[in-house]
């Protein structure tokens, strides 16, 4: 069973990507638990930490994802969680998508990503036991 | 990527309070592994929490209550856990975990513990772990959990066993007098909270409600509470009608018969396991298409396995 949490760091309150995002990795058949809008770099770590998820999506649609995900990403790892893959979706130039890459992010995602795209990006890069 | 051996180490650091251990654990156990390597000898040490069970329909709003409710037990002191279930598709066991959502307050304090937990197949409210789940946070020194169920129809009872004070959370719209006559869910409270007070209709429902419990006779007659939680209205009051509760069931020794059924009825888990999984799962499905060409009967069936087994025996 593959366990992602959904957040939205930041003060945007555009949360429809979230949402599109969260239901169709559901009906992919995995657990996504979904943290709402506003969160903090503390709130999303601590949230990953007690739910033990396998996966981390930040949607940004504010435009301060170059502050926002080096801040997650470095308390995920401060936390001891730096092996859980981070994907980043929302309004994200190419140059700053390839920033957040060299920073650790697994994967961007801009508008119109099919969710399929969005779903194998995920089941690559989690290794799940089969018999968990 | 994820570390999958549980080692004795994460076991202790678990118990000391690390909440990453805790959550390594809790994830082994849903699982369905062996509990024997979490629990070693301590099982007859569990029962020092006190656990709140908070059920009631879709949207009634007990995410949020649950949120105000740990808001009151860290305003006094008290460390807690939540376990907070919401449904698996019986199609794709896919989830979304929603109740975290209301709970944001709570995300970045070191004394509260939330997990999510997914039903995965189990019909009763809770998941099949739920309350091994509980055992463990209760071992790890919490002295409440708050298990929020699924939203519940009329039948989802699970958690009446599980928990120590049982919390059904209903709102005005939730019917007449005769719905409050129903058996099942309502049967199951220690309290009522009428939540979303401030909506119209409130009085009603209270009237309905002491209607319904006043056909009855109780030793503990369910205190039926006005809430409002999303501003924090009754939310003092129903703590101190758990505290209350915990007296009475206390005072009365009635945690050791609920002791004893909530222990049958994780024996009776334990044993479906052994049943529904393994090798009379694999012998179960070996034998299906035969039955089905043979004119064989269900019952038959089940019969014959569970020959073969104790033959085996």
């Amino acid at each position: 069973m593959i366990k992602v949490l959904m957040a939205k760091p930041g003060l945007d309150g555009h949360d429809r990507g979230a949402k599109v995002v969260s239901q169709a990795l559901r009906d992919a058949g995995m657990e996504v638990i979904y943290t709402g809008l506003h969160q903090t770099a503390d709130m999303i770590v601590n949230a990953a930490l007690q739910e033990d998820v396998d996966v981390i999506g930040l949607s940004i649609l504010s435009g301060a994802h170059l502050t926002l995900v080096p801040k997650i990403i470095s308390k995920l790892k401060e936390a001891g969680l730096s092996e859980r893959a981070v994907f980043v979706g929302g309004i994200i130039p190419p140059a700053d998508a390839e920033k957040l890459k060299q920073i650790g992010a697994k994967a961007v995602f801009g508008p119109g990503t099919p969710t399929k795209e969005i779903i194998e990006f995920i089941k690559d890069n989690v290794k799940v036991d089969i018999n968990s | 990527m994820q570390e999958k051996a549980l080692n004795t180490e994460t076991v202790q650091k678990a118990y000391k309070g690390s909440q990453q251990a805790q959550a390594k654990i809790i994830s082994y156990l849903e699982k369905g592994n062996n509990p024997s390597v979490i629990f070693g000898d301590k099982y007859p040490k569990i029962g020092s929490s006190w656990r709140i069970g908070i059920t009631g329909p879709p949207g009634a709003g007990k995410s949020t209550l649950v949120s105000k409710l740990i808001g009151k037990i860290r305003q006094e002191g008290h460390q807690c856990a939540v376990v907070a279930c919401d449904p698996s598709s019986p199609y794709t066991q896919g989830a979304l975990l929603g109740d975290r959502t209301r709970m944001t307050d709570h995300f970045t304090d070191p004394g509260v513990f939330i997990r999510s937990m997914a039903s995965r197949g189990h019909l009763g409210g809770l998941a099949p772990t739920t309350s091994i789940v509980a055992d463990f946070l209760d071992l790890c020194s919490y002295p409440f959990i708050l298990i929020e169920t699924v939203g519940v129809g009329q039948t989802e009872v699970d958690v009446a066993l599980k928990a120590d004070t049982v919390v059904v959370v209903l709102t005005p719209e939730s019917g007449d007098s005769i719905q409050m006559m129903k058996a099942g869910l309502l049967e199951g409270a220690n309290i009522f909270c009428v939540n979303k007070y401030d909506r119209p209709g409130g009085d009603n429902l209270i009237a309905d409600l002491e209607f319904g419990l006043s056909l009855s006779e109780f030793e503990w007659k369910p205190p039926i509470l006005p809430t409002t939680a999303i501003r924090n209205n009754g939310i003092s009051e129903l703590f101190d009608e758990v505290l209350r509760h915990r007296e009475y069931v206390r005072s009365n020794g009635y945690g050791d018969k609920k002791k004893f059924e909530r222990f049958d009825s994780e024996v009776s888990y334990w044993l479906q396991t052994k049943l529904f999984n393994g090798d009379y799962k694999t012998l179960k499905e070996s034998r299906i298409n035969r039955a089905i060409i043979e004119g064989i009967a269900p019952w038959q069936l089940a019969e014959e396995i569970w020959q073969t087994k104790l033959e085996e025996k």
